[in-house]
């Protein structure tokens, strides 16, 4: 079956420049370095990594909002990787994003409603006030809003309800792959649980494939089927996700997990009877 | 960081070059009085103007003369004669420059001494009485127009005209060489009349960008090591705040420079901005031209100066 | 051992537009020399505005109450310029974000240096060898060249230690530790961490560690104290907190954070709804509005902060009896949902 979305030896340079009238390059920075990934339809693949290690850059490029220095890019088989113009906004509607910082992404001065609409316009959807309007009120329920809130604007609301705004705003044309850039790491962590659930809930409702960017390992525990692991701009590990934590093969997947911090597993409490440990 | 100076300086000779070409085609494009004629007077006869257009040129195609003009510039350094007072445009420029210097440094120092502490206070004790006064002052100042304001004060306090007559009135400028006393009688007014939007400017900014920085996680910080609250705002918050204040005064040093025409004229001080609006009415054109190559020239300079002071100042803009 | 730290029944209110906001409403700690304490909580729940409430560097407005001692001296009634005295000196605070925390204008070992000659008279040239020093103290490689460096030419990591390089600049008796790892990745966390513990040690400090990661704090602390809304509503020494919580919302924390030793298909139990308001908190108890297992009666009561009656180290402020709460917690461990457990413990209906 032909994967979703496939990348082949994907290479993103970008130039260092030295002077400020006459520049000329003096080298380059590769931000991603020869990255082949593959994701199936409705699959959920986490893509973890540190800072800089090239994640969103990545990210990026498969969403084609940066243009490759080099490789290729298939969606469904067929390769987009030059694609302009209606091409790509055809495209664009099939591919959607979730940044990390719900403030940052949703325009201030726009209503909820506003912005959840807003694809809707651009590709020239729904014209009819009344199905658009509609049509949001559906997506707010869906992603655990009230349809009331669409009148409301973003400073109004909490991080979790913004993240969730803009979870609305990424579903609203039926897309069929959802990048999310750190979606909960900017929100607290009761809060996080929800979001999470709540993509969990839409992957498999929507039938959406899942790429899902962060550092949190935890977080990519409880989502992801299958996990690549970037640094330097490099995937040093693809693996199931089951088999990469309990056998991670490359020394810095093991690196990244020794250094996740851990809960003790919860257990019964000690018998009423024995004394408790007194603090010392 | 030399190499990027010299860099701007060379594309600010470009930049000059291009400014004297378009100042040329707007002299020529726009409709002004006729050189020639204001220069031969009433009732000339037509050889007569025909002579003088001749003689200035005027009859050349528009790209020769440019050609001729940039060739003097460049060999010689000469600017050209005025149409007017038939004096080199150099030397005009050189005997008014003084003046304009005069005018504008002592009005930067004096606003910047007063919109420091001013801003400072404000920032530090917002919507206090001290900060609403300042603020609304700040407001009149800044809407007030600098010829009213210059001609106020002319009437309330010059020795000629005044109510109150403590300061010389206009036209009694002396340079400082001359007479050091009057030179600085004589600019007390002009200097506080032209600090005054500028105070009123700056206050405004320093209060805004100061109320910015301490609100920043470094000034917690700095609160936190137990330092002084005055060492907290001095050389944390308003060091920080100061920046833009000074790369601004920066350009406006540099437009002022070339010449603050409003208060020139007012006060009647041999400027350069003088210089220019007479020249315009006197449609005297290559004095014009020497005038905004002037101004062009100081407002370059002014930036190049202001970036490199930035980069000095913030050192996170220092990769060129 | 006394403690270093003792907060009694802080209150913080601040004027709002809606009302009175009380950010901390009755919170009362203690952290001894050599020991850390993990304050875990949500944004806000209080816990970063008792950290500023115990350096004094709460802003003007604010409406305090309550004692915080430090070694012994009340520090809330303080004149300013004894706050001024202990700060940074006897207490220190380390602060979230590592770039904005730190002047992007001034080099690295000025700042430093000025932490140093805050407090003490010495010359340029002997600050500037102790931030040398402090700068080796916390681990940032090449200490030296570092010095002279802005803060925007350092990683993320190095950030962080400079600053809490200036924060033990002059040995404080308490480190109080914002979010120190928050901004940071993965592997440098567990580095931070690793330093802050070992600092602790050397240096015999009583530290505060606050974060809303319990599994930060699970690692580092001694004994925790969750807040929620203002309040403490758990206390115990951390690994009984962690196996056996005693309050739904300890309990919520616990279900809802993502797990890397879990299979893929467990659930996460989100707390459903979001913290209460401030400004006009329940009467009862503040949890309830949010808690799967209230009864009726606990919208009206408000439950106070009590020892087990077998632990005393461990204080709980819920009104569900101790052993109802025991079987829900083993219940919940085993993976049953709120719900399910719920259904399987008995609970009067009208008794609290």
């Amino acid at each position: 079956m032909t994967p979703l979305l496939e990348a082949e030896q994907l290479v993103k340079e970008f130039p260092l420049t030295r002077g400020v009238l006459l520049t000329r390059r003096v080298g380059v920075v590769r931000a991603v370095d020869g990255v082949s990934l593959a994701l199936a339809e409705g699959e959920a693949l986490g893509l973890v990594g540190e800072t800089g290690c090239g994640k969103t850059t990545l990210a990026h490029l498969l969403l084609q909002l940066l243009e490759p220095t080099s490789g290729t890019i298939r969606y469904r088989g067929e390769d987009v990787t030059g694609a302009r113009g209606a091409r790509l906004r055809a495209l664009r509607r099939e591919r959607q994003v979730v940044f990390q910082d719900p403030m940052a992404s949703l325009n201030p001065r726009r209503t909820v409603g506003a912005i959840v609409a807003e694809p809707f316009a651009i590709h020239g959807l729904l014209p009819e006030r009344s199905r658009r309007r509609g049509r949001v009120g559906e997506l707010l329920e869906q992603v655990g809003l009230d349809s009331a809130e669409a009148n409301r604007y973003p400073h109004e609301l909490s991080g979790g309800q913004r993240q969730r705004v803009g979870i609305a705003r990424a579903i609203a044309l039926g897309p069929r792959l959802l990048v999310a850039d750190e979606p909960v790491s900017a929100l607290d962590v009761s809060i996080q649980a929800q979001i999470l659930a709540l993509l969990r809930r839409l992957q498999r409702e929507l039938g959406l494939a899942l790429l899902l960017i962060t550092h949190d390992l935890a977080v990519v525990r409880h989502l992801c089927e299958r996990v690549a692991v970037m640094e330097r701009g490099t995937l040093v590990e693809v693996a199931p996700a089951d088999e990469l934590f309990a056998a991670p093969r490359h020394p810095y997947t093991r690196e990244l997990l020794a250094a996740v911090p851990r809960l003790p597993r919860p257990q019964s409490p000690p018998s009423p009877s024995s004394p408790s440990p007194s603090s010392t | 960081m030399l190499a990027y100076v010299v860099r701007r300086l060379l594309w600010g000779l470009v930049l000059l070059l291009l400014v004297s070409a378009l100042t040329f085609v707007v002299f020529y494009v726009l409709p002004s009085a006729d050189p020639a004629a204001l220069r031969a007077g009433r009732n000339a006869s037509p050889e007569t103007l025909a002579a003088i257009r001749h003689n200035l040129e005027l009859d050349r195609p528009l790209t020769a003369q440019f050609g001729h003009f940039l060739e003097r510039l460049v060999l010689h350094g000469d600017l050209g004669y005025s149409y007017y007072s038939d004096a080199p445009v150099r030397s005009l420029l050189a005997d008014r420059l003084g003046a304009t210097v005069s005018l504008t440094l002592g009005a930067v120092v004096i606003w910047v001494l007063v919109s420091v502490p001013l801003g400072i206070l404000s920032a530090l004790r917002p919507r206090s009485w001290l900060d609403r006064i300042t603020m609304g002052g700040a407001l009149v100042a800044v809407s007030v127009p600098v010829y009213w304001l210059g001609l106020v004060a002319l009437y309330l306090f010059a020795d000629d005209i005044g109510r109150w007559p403590l300061l010389p009135g206009a036209g009694s400028y002396v340079p400082l060489v001359r007479d050091p006393g009057g030179w600085f009688t004589s600019l007390l007014l002009p200097w506080l009349v032209l600090a005054a939007t500028f105070a009123a400017i700056y206050a405004r900014l320093l209060r805004s960008q100061l109320v910015e920085t301490m609100a920043e996680d470094y000034v917690r910080t700095a609160r936190a090591k137990g330092l002084s609250e005055r060492r907290v705002v001095l050389r944390h918050g308003l060091r920080a705040a100061m920046t833009p204040f000074v790369t601004l005064v920066g350009l406006d040093v540099g437009l002022l420079l070339g010449g603050a025409v409003l208060t020139e004229t007012v006060f009647a001080i041999p400027g350069i901005g003088r210089l220019n609006y007479d020249a315009i009415t006197h449609a005297d054109f290559p004095v014009i031209q020497g005038t905004v190559l002037v101004a062009a020239l100081f407002v370059i300079l002014a930036n190049i100066a202001v970036d490199v002071a930035y980069a000095y100042l913030d050192p996170r803009v220092r990769r060129a | 051992m006394s403690a270093a730290l003792t907060i009694e029944d802080l209150r913080v209110a601040f004027a709002t537009e809606e009302g009175e906001l009380r950010a901390v409403d009755g919170v009362s700690l203690a952290v001894a020399r050599g020991r850390t304490l993990g304050l875990v909580g949500e944004s806000g729940s209080g816990k970063s505005v008792t950290a500023l409430a115990a350096m004094g560097l709460l802003p003007a407005g604010a409406r305090v109450s309550g004692r915080v001692l430090l070694d012994g001296e009340d520090v809330l009634g303080a004149p300013a310029e004894r706050l001024r005295a202990l700060r940074g000196a006897a207490i220190a605070m380390v602060f979230q974000d590592p770039l904005s925390a730190l002047h992007p204008l001034l080099r690295v070992g000025a700042q430093v240096a000025e932490a140093v000659r805050a407090h003490a008279a010495v010359s340029r040239a002997a600050a500037r060898a102790r931030s040398l020093e402090l700068l080796e103290l916390v681990g940032i490689p090449e200490p030296a060249r570092r010095l002279d460096a802005y803060p925007h030419e350092l990683s993320g990591g190095q950030r962080q230690r400079a600053l809490i390089a200036i924060a033990l600049a002059n040995e404080p008796h308490v480190l109080i530790a914002d979010e120190p790892t928050t901004a940071l990745d993965v592997t440098v966390q567990a580095q931070i961490l690793a330093l802050l513990a070992r600092l602790r040690d050397e240096l015999g400090m009583a530290m505060v560690l606050i974060s809303h990661d319990l599994g930060v704090v699970a690692g580092a602390a001694d004994e925790i104290a969750v807040v929620y809304a203002g309040r403490v509503v758990e206390r115990a020494p951390a690994g009984e907190l962690l196996a056996a919580p005693q309050h739904p919302y300890t309990w919520g924390l616990l279900t809802s954070t993502p797990r890397i030793d879990a299979p893929r298909g467990a659930e996460l139990v989100p707390i459903p709804g979001r913290p209460p308001s401030l400004v006009h908190p329940p009467p009862g108890c503040r949890f309830e509005p949010r808690c799967a297992y209230a009864r009726p009666a606990h919208r009206r009561l408000d439950p106070p902060l009590e020892p087990l009656a077998g632990a005393e180290a461990h204080e709980v402020a819920c009104l569900l009896p101790e052993a109802a709460r025991g079987e829900l917690w083993r219940r919940l461990a085993q993976g049953a949902s709120p719900a399910e457990a719920r259904a399987a413990v008995p609970l009067a209906e009208d008794a609290p």
